[in-house]
Formats: C-alpha cells, sequence, structure tokens
C-alpha cells in the first residue's frame, strides 16, 4: 500500500509533461479525448489517494474506534502511514474542497454569463449566427443553455478582414465547437483540475486540442489552406487591433495559451496524415487507467487493515 | 471514433473511394452535412439554388439528399429562400444586429478570462506571432 498509494500524484506530473506533446502531435480529437479523460481519472485517483492517506487519522478518534470495534493505539501498530503524512494529506482534501467550490461557483458565472448573452443577442432573432457591430476582430461559439440554442458570434470587424472562403472557414470552427460540445471538455477539466491541482496545467493542452480539432473539422469542409489563411488573417487583424489598446488591456485581449494561434496555423499547413497519430493518447489513457488501478489496489489493502485493527 | 467507420444513417450512392481523402467524397456523419451545406451557404456572396449547393457540398450527395437538407435548415430557420424562377435559391439567415449591448461588446473583447465562458478563435496570441504568421501567409498559395 504505502508505495503503490503513492503513484497517483506522480502519474498527475508524468500527465503534465506528457499533455503538451499528445495536444500537439496526435489527432486533436483523441487528444482533447484522452487528457480530458485521464485528468477526470487521475483527479479521482488522488482524491482516493488523499482519503486513504488521511482516513487513519479519523480511526485514531476515539468516537470512531469505538463505533469500529478497536483501540485508538491499535492505530499506531497496524497503520504504516506516518501521523504526519496523514495530516497533511487531510490539510490537502480540505483546500481541495475550497477549490472545487470556488470553481464551482466560476462555473455557475460562466452559465448566467453565456445566459445573458443569448438574452441580449435575442433582438437579433433566432439565427445560427449573430453578427457583433464590433470593430474588434472576435468569433466565439456561444453555448447552447436550456433555454437557447447554440450560436456562433462574430463581429463585424473579423468579418471585413475575411474573404467569403475564410468567413466560411470560420463559421464552420466555431459550428464545429458547439457541435462537439467542446464547453463540456473545458468544464470537465477545469473541475478535474480543482481536484488535483497538478494537472492544472494540463487546462490550456485541452483548450488548444479543442480548437484544433474545431480547425480540423474546419479544413475537411473548406480546405486545410483555406482555413489556415483564415486563422492568420483574422489573427493579424486582432494583433493590429490589440496595438491599439492601452497596454493593460492588451495582455486579457491576446488571452494566455501554452500554444497559441501560430502553432494551429502550422498544424494546418502539415499534410493531413501528421494529424492522425494516436499512439500518444492511448499512452496517455493508459496513465490514468494505472493510476485508477493504484487507488483500487490501495483500497483493498485498506480494507484489510480495518480487519486487522478490529482483531488486534 | 475513426471517421471512416461506416454510417447506418447514409446510403452508399456511388463507391466512395476510401483512399483518398479529397473533400466531398468522404463519408460524412450525421449532422455534419447540415454543416457542410450552411457552410457552403455562407461562403457564397449570393442566395443558392439547390444544384449549387449540391455543387459547392461535394459530389458523392445526391440532389434529393441536399433538398432534404435545406427544407430541414428552412425549417429551423437558420436559412432563408427567395424564388428564383422555378425553383428557391437559399441564403444563412444571419442576424446583424447594432442593439447588441456593450455587456457583450465586453464578453466577446475578454472571452478567455473566466473559466467554462467563452474561447475565442484567436485567442493565444503573443506580440510577436506577428511575424510568423506574416511569413506563414507569404507562404502560402493564394496569397493576395
Amino acid at each position: 500500500m504505502t508505495t503503490v498509494i503513492y503513484l497517483p500524484f506522480v502519474l498527475s506530473i508524468v500527465l503534465v509533461g506528457l499533455s503538451r506533446s499528445v495536444c500537439r502531435r496526435t489527432s486533436p480529437r483523441a487528444a482533447a479525448w484522452s487528457v480530458t479523460a485521464a485528468m477526470v481519472l487521475l483527479a479521482a485517483s488522488t482524491v482516493g489517494a488523499l482519503v486513504l492517506l488521511a482516513w487513519p487519522l479519523a480511526a485514531r478518534l476515539p468516537v470512531i474506534a469505538r463505533e469500529g470495534g478497536w483501540h485508538p493505539s491499535a492505530v499506531n501498530h497496524v497503520v504504516p502511514v506516518p501521523v504526519p503524512v496523514s495530516i497533511l494529506a487531510a490539510v490537502i482534501l480540505v483546500v481541495l474542497a475550497g477549490l472545487v467550490i470556488d470553481q464551482a461557483l466560476r462555473i455557475r458565472d460562466g452559465v448566467v454569463e453565456v445566459s445573458r448573452m443569448h438574452t441580449e443577442l435575442a433582438p437579433a432573432g433566432g439565427a445560427a449566427v449573430a453578427v457583433v457591430q464590433d470593430s474588434r476582430p472576435s468569433a466565439h461559439a456561444l453555448p447552447g443553455t436550456l433555454a437557447h440554442r447554440g450560436r456562433v458570434v462574430v463581429s463585424t470587424g473579423l468579418l471585413d478582414a475575411l474573404d467569403d472562403e475564410e468567413r466560411a472557414a470560420v463559421l464552420a470552427h466555431e459550428h464545429a465547437h458547439l457541435a462537439h460540445a467542446h464547453r463540456l471538455f473545458v468544464v470537465v477539466a477545469a473541475l478535474a483540475a480543482a481536484l488535483d491541482p497538478v494537472v492544472w496545467w494540463c487546462r490550456h493542452d485541452v483548450e488548444f486540442a479543442l480548437e484544433r480539432w474545431a480547425d480540423e473539422d474546419a479544413a475537411s469542409r473548406t480546405g486545410r489552406a483555406v482555413t489556415a489563411r483564415a486563422l492568420a488573417r483574422a489573427a493579424l487583424a486582432k494583433l493590429s487591433s490589440v496595438h491599439q489598446m492601452p497596454a493593460p488591456a492588451r495582455a486579457t485581449a491576446l488571452g494566455l495559451a501554452r500554444l497559441g494561434v501560430a502553432h494551429r496555423v502550422a498544424a494546418l499547413l502539415e499534410p493531413e496524415q501528421q494529424q492522425r497519430r494516436t499512439a500518444l493518447a492511448w499512452l496517455v489513457a493508459i496513465l490514468a487507467l494505472v493510476g485508477i488501478a493504484a487507488i483500487l489496489w490501495a483500497t483493498r489493502d485498506t480494507e484489510r487493515l480495518f480487519e486487522l485493527l478490529q482483531r488486534h | 471514433m475513426a471517421a471512416t467507420a461506416p454510417s447506418d444513417h447514409e446510403v452508399d450512392i456511388v463507391p466512395v473511394r476510401r483512399d483518398r481523402s479529397e473533400p466531398g467524397t468522404r463519408r460524412r456523419r450525421p449532422g455534419e452535412l447540415e454543416g457542410d451545406v450552411l457552410a457552403a451557404l455562407w461562403a457564397s456572396p449570393e442566395a443558392m439554388p439547390p444544384a449549387d449547393v449540391q455543387a459547392a457540398v461535394g459530389g458523392d450527395l445526391a440532389y434529393t439528399t441536399v433538398m432534404t437538407i435545406l427544407v430541414r435548415l428552412h425549417g429551423k430557420g437558420l436559412i432563408e429562400r427567395t424564388k428564383r424562377g422555378r425553383a428557391f435559391a437559399y441564403r444563412p439567415v444571419v442576424a446583424e444586429t447594432e442593439v447588441v449591448a456593450e455587456q457583450v461588446r465586453r464578453l466577446l473583447a475578454h472571452g478567455n478570462d473566466r473559466v467554462a465562458v467563452l474561447q475565442g478563435l484567436i485567442d493565444g496570441l503573443r506580440p510577436e506571432d506577428e511575424t510568423i504568421l506574416r511569413a506563414m501567409l507569404a507562404g502560402m498559395d493564394g496569397e493576395s
């Protein structure tokens, strides 16, 4: 138990090391699925490991020991987890609970904002594409809610920067986000990152994979060259509009990303065959399954400890 | 998962050249057709009759299939049609609005800074990307 139980922490670090390569080198769909799934599974096994490490603390409480039918001092003889480790695990669990609540509130705020945007766009009618009069180039997939269907929101600033072919590529890109429920991947990844802060660093990689996924979807409809051109033009238009902003506003306008638009354009300029590799994605999936297996193993050992305690 | 997996929803009309991944000959997933048709309509500067849509979307689609999709999209209110000769011509319904409040603009400009709200098409730029992007555009065919 003692060694296997620390495996999820190690695997989380390995995932962070791998996720960037996975999201850059494998098929974006496979990358988004495997890294998001691995984040969830490793987050679950990390929390499981912390619970298993923390419980001996509770087992030492007289109330619980009486209920369980063992003597509090027996825990010291039977359980191989040192007390400081248990205390640390318990503290981390409390912090994680706070992070999850914080993240859940942020997601709720996000849903509220999306609903508000739907309401504000309502006067524009129920069209699939809403064009907003705004000289700053932008295009977004506004996810559907219970009351509203998802729609694409583009600014006149973006449309002005592109020709018709390129506009079609942008529309196809945003449509792909909606059709494949990409927002759910982001929400799930954010929650997993709250449970296992180590995998926090994978979030940007997942977002990059989702953008690449939508790019590839658009490319399959409008062509790789057109999609690459649309992205590059849109990005340059945005950069030139950002140059006119006051310095403090620039950073938020550009957005954070470990891998950005330039990488996406480069990927579209590569031949399609290069985008089909999935081997690394399988590696990530196996990694996550090992994490779950480790926790199941440790849980079984812990059950045995309970039996030992009661016999002591 | 695999894009080449056969789908029950589509009838084989022509023998598909599976070894070529040329757009238009590739098998589509159900629902994807609507997106393709919308994209084709969006790309066209003016309203398109079904035959033009068929040509734009790809050779493996039957005229009737294209008609069905157009009627479905029209039913959903995503496209509008006008009588042109004996047939209808279709164009996407695009709402252009000036009533959109500052709120939306603000959100669009800062889509990335709140978890789970929105990520923009072109978020994730560094000022130094400008040179790289210009070089890439210059290297592409069809650069004007």
